[in-house]
């Protein structure tokens, strides 16, 4: 019985050439892709910017509604701009940019665990071929690399710690790692103090590179490269310290917003794209509602509501939904079932997705779940279907580019998996 | 020299379980009807289900319909024959026979825009008022369902709210642990007080710990019960009861009721023979029905038998019962019964003689 896929013997042209040119050492965009598309690349203006809900936003109380059923809830739905569509009435901002957003109500993953649903979700679970792929940031940041603005192409912008997180990266090395923001602040001493001069600066940056050189001549090229890197992004962080100004923000911003962490990460979001970073992660934790769900939808989902359609207006108003993708997720959703502590468990047999912006059909709703709500109807569709997806609106051949892992060629998204051509342009 | 025998403690009375019923949806509320016959129960289903305690028997009944998503609150009219229900989507009703042929004597169908959070009946049973997260606080005439007091815009979420005995005043406890009280007529806020620790806030989730308010002793205490919150996202809270000195507004005794995983009072009552009876519910699995005398901190009686419980009444002839969750189906799987149905939990009821009671046979 042959189990092997087409993709899996598809010697073409472009991989031989990907193959030679990554064998060769060109360096290109990493040195992975072929020239000629790492040229094309960095041409693309495309960005993205992620809003993870960690730990499992519930499908019912948001995207996907079930009101007057066993399992519904307690909250009724309202109506959205787009007829026939409702979603949880804690979302009445948002559901008035129901025209200008897709939302799958038919995902359905794998694993119903966070240690091991998180990664596969955000490195869209392709099939194990016993590499760590990287993280949806990291593989943009590699398959993009940074906009002409020279900003560094993964930012995360997250609660509690920030640093470089290097394993992000995955096989790509740790240079395609998150530079995170820990509660949206920039890395500590970014600004140089007044006590050294720009030329004593620009000697000790000579002087440390000279020093690396000798370093790297001893080690993997990997492990430099990522040393290096920071470095720079601390350079090229500290020719735009405005984007940390909080004096900058109108009132009118930080209102629309909110001034909670989801409000002010999201609006810094917003600077850090319109500045020109590739890749944007906002995060939200605590979305693990095993006990008193419905008390806790109550109290976040208006933060959601306000701040990502603050985000979703701007984007608009500023002619940024054409350049810009919007993707809202998390790494599955919530059980039908309530449990005797009022809460909703794990559950990625059918929840939803939310995305608006660049290449993204605005008003689409795609797929079906049962009317309680406990499997999907329609087509499913898995993370890797996802990847595909966003990837091909911002302008990647998913089925095409790849990545090269030294001699290795590895798709970009799952291979057995597509775009979904209803949510696209 | 051997020691002298220690005096065996008297081990207190323990309330003794008399029969379980079943009812196959979660209940958020249960009590017994004014004249002692019929225990009547909402929940998850919208429905107010009924069991017939006189049958010789007691069996479920005809359920009284009309409510949307879930009923959030039900009391019944003290002295009386009506039974007011109160649902998440905004719905206040009256029922009236409920113990023979029931028959909707007045409702509102938006008596508030969504949750309806909380329902309290004044002792003479003439006056009712909701809390609802609209931010508005209504009082109801119970005889017809005629508005007579509104407090709008309230500055914050209520979570629970009571009236007083003499109707005078209404007390609101809210998402941050705040009481108001609001006198009647005009519904002016009189005064504020925090209660501190009745609030928790992280990762943009504030989580409310004053979720009950009862007056008692004639009005003269104000308890306050709820929890403790200790975390977002999970029922992990220190159940916690706050006795008021009303006409004071100050804290007279406190009892905090077991450790973090049982989360919050969910219901409480005065039981005639000298004690409060209360429930509480937590993590999953976790759940407290505790016996505690006036001024004590620790109960007499603390059952961890029962799973989240989550309601309690007492019957006029001492009897107990407690809503309670199934232990099954509490997890991340999509565990099935055996027909390979995906089936929602439930609630059983537990009822109980109060303790001492094997001098005393309990009638049911």
């Amino acid at each position: 019985m042959n189990h092997c896929r087409s993709w899996e013997h598809g010697w073409s042209r472009r991989r031989m050439l990907g193959a030679v040119a990554g064998g060769a050492g060109v360096a290109g965009l990493g040195g992975i892709l072929q020239p000629a598309a790492a040229e094309e690349m960095a041409r693309n203006d495309k960005q993205i910017l992620l809003i993870w809900l960690d730990g499992g936003m519930s499908q019912l109380e948001s995207w996907d509604p079930k009101p007057n059923t066993p399992f519904g809830g307690p909250f009724r739905s309202i109506p959205t701009t787009l007829p026939g569509i409702h979603v949880s009435e804690l979302m009445p901002k948002l559901s008035r940019q129901m025209k200008r957003l897709a939302v799958v109500r038919s995902m359905k993953t794998e694993d119903a665990n966070h240690s091991s649903g998180v990664p596969k979700i955000l490195r869209g679970q392709p099939r194990n071929r016993g590499v760590t792929y990287p993280y949806l940031g990291s593989a943009v940041a590699k398959l993009m690399g940074p906009t002409e603005s020279g900003l560094p192409p993964y930012v995360w912008v997250k609660p509690g710690n920030g640093g470089f997180i290097a394993k992000h990266a995955g096989f790509l090395g740790a240079k395609y790692g998150a530079l995170a923001l820990g509660d949206g602040k920039p890395p500590a001493n970014l600004v140089r103090p007044d006590s050294i001069s720009a030329a004593a600066d620009a000697a000790r940056q000579e002087l440390r590179r000279k020093f690396n050189r000798q370093f790297a001549d001893r080690r993997r090229a990997n492990f430099n490269e990522a040393n290096s890197y920071v470095y720079d992004v601390a350079g090229t962080l500290m020719k735009h310290v405005e984007l940390f100004d909080e004096a900058k923000l109108s009132e009118k911003d930080r209102r629309r917003y909110g001034t909670h962490d989801l409000g002010r990460h999201a609006l810094l979001a917003r600077r850090l794209i319109e500045a020109g970073v590739r890749f944007v992660q906002v995060t939200s934790y605590g979305w693990d509602t095993h006990g008193d769900n419905f008390n806790s939808h109550a109290s976040r989902m208006p933060k959601v509501d306000q701040s990502v359609t603050a985000l979703i207006e701007d984007l608009y108003d500023r002619g940024l939904d054409e350049r810009v993708l919007v993707v809202m997720m998390a790494e599955f959703g919530r059980t039908p079932r309530i449990n005797g502590s009022v809460g909703r468990d794990h559950w990625p047999n059918a929840w939803s997705v939310a995305m608006a912006g660049c290449g993204i059909r605005p008003g689409t709703v795609v797929g079906e779940t049962l009317p309680d709500g406990t499997d999907v109807k329609t087509t499913p569709y898995d993370i890797g279907h996802m990847f595909h997806t966003w990837f091909s609106a911002v302008g990647l051949d998913s089925a095409e580019a790849e990545y090269m892992n030294g001699t290795q060629p590895l798709p970009i998204a799952h291979d057995d998996m597509h775009k979904v051509d209803e949510l696209l342009i | 020299m051997a020691d002298a025998p220690k005096p065996t403690e008297k081990k207190p009375p323990e309330p003794r379980e008399l029969f379980k019923l079943d009812c196959d949806r979660q209940l958020m509320v249960a009590r017994f009807t004014a004249c002692g016959r019929m225990l009547v129960a909402g929940g998850y289903d919208a429905s107010i289900r009924r069991w017939d305690l006189c049958a010789e028997q007691t069996v479920e009944v005809d359920r009284v319909e009309g409510h949307h998503g879930w009923i959030s609150w039900l009391e019944v009219q003290p002295g009386g024959d009506l039974v007011f229900s109160a649902d998440t989507w905004g719905r206040l009703q009256a029922t009236r026979g409920i113990a023979g042929t029931p028959e909707i004597a007045w409702h509102h169908e938006q008596a508030h825009d969504g949750w309806i959070r909380s329902l309290s009946v004044s002792d003479d049973g003439q006056a009712l008022v909701t809390a609802g997260r609209d931010g508005a606080v209504r009082v109801w005439s119970a005889v017809d369902g005629r508005l007579l007091h509104e407090v709008k815009d309230h500055p914050s979420e209520v979570f629970a709210v009571a009236i007083h005995p003499a109707k005078q005043a209404i007390v609101t406890g809210d998402l941050f642990g705040v009481l108001r009280r609001f006198e009647l007529p005009g519904g002016k806020c009189v005064g504020e007080t925090t209660l501190a620790g009745m609030h928790f806030y992280k990762r943009i989730q504030d989580v409310g710990g004053l979720r009950l308010l009862r007056f008692h002793d004639k009005g003269r205490t104000l308890i306050c019960a709820g929890g403790e919150p200790q975390a977002t996202g999970r029922s992990i809270a220190i159940p916690t009861i706050h006795w008021l000195d009303w006409p004071k507004c100050r804290i007279a005794h406190t009892a905090r009721l077991g450790a973090k995983n049982h989360g919050f009072v969910f219901d409480l009552a005065w039981h005639p023979d000298g004690f409060w009876a209360v429930v509480t519910s937590g993590q999953p699995g976790s759940g407290q029905f505790l016996l505690l005398k006036p001024g004590q901190e620790k109960p007499f009686f603390n059952s961890t038998k029962m799973s989240n419980c989550h309601s309690l009444a007492v019957h006029g002839d001492g009897r107990i019962v407690v809503t309670a969750s199934n232990r099954n189906s509490q997890g991340n799987g999509a565990v099935r019964d055996k027909q390979g149905n995906y089936v929602a939990n439930f609630s059983p009821l537990h009822v109980f003689a109060p303790p001492g009671s094997e001098e005393k046979p309990v009638a049911g």
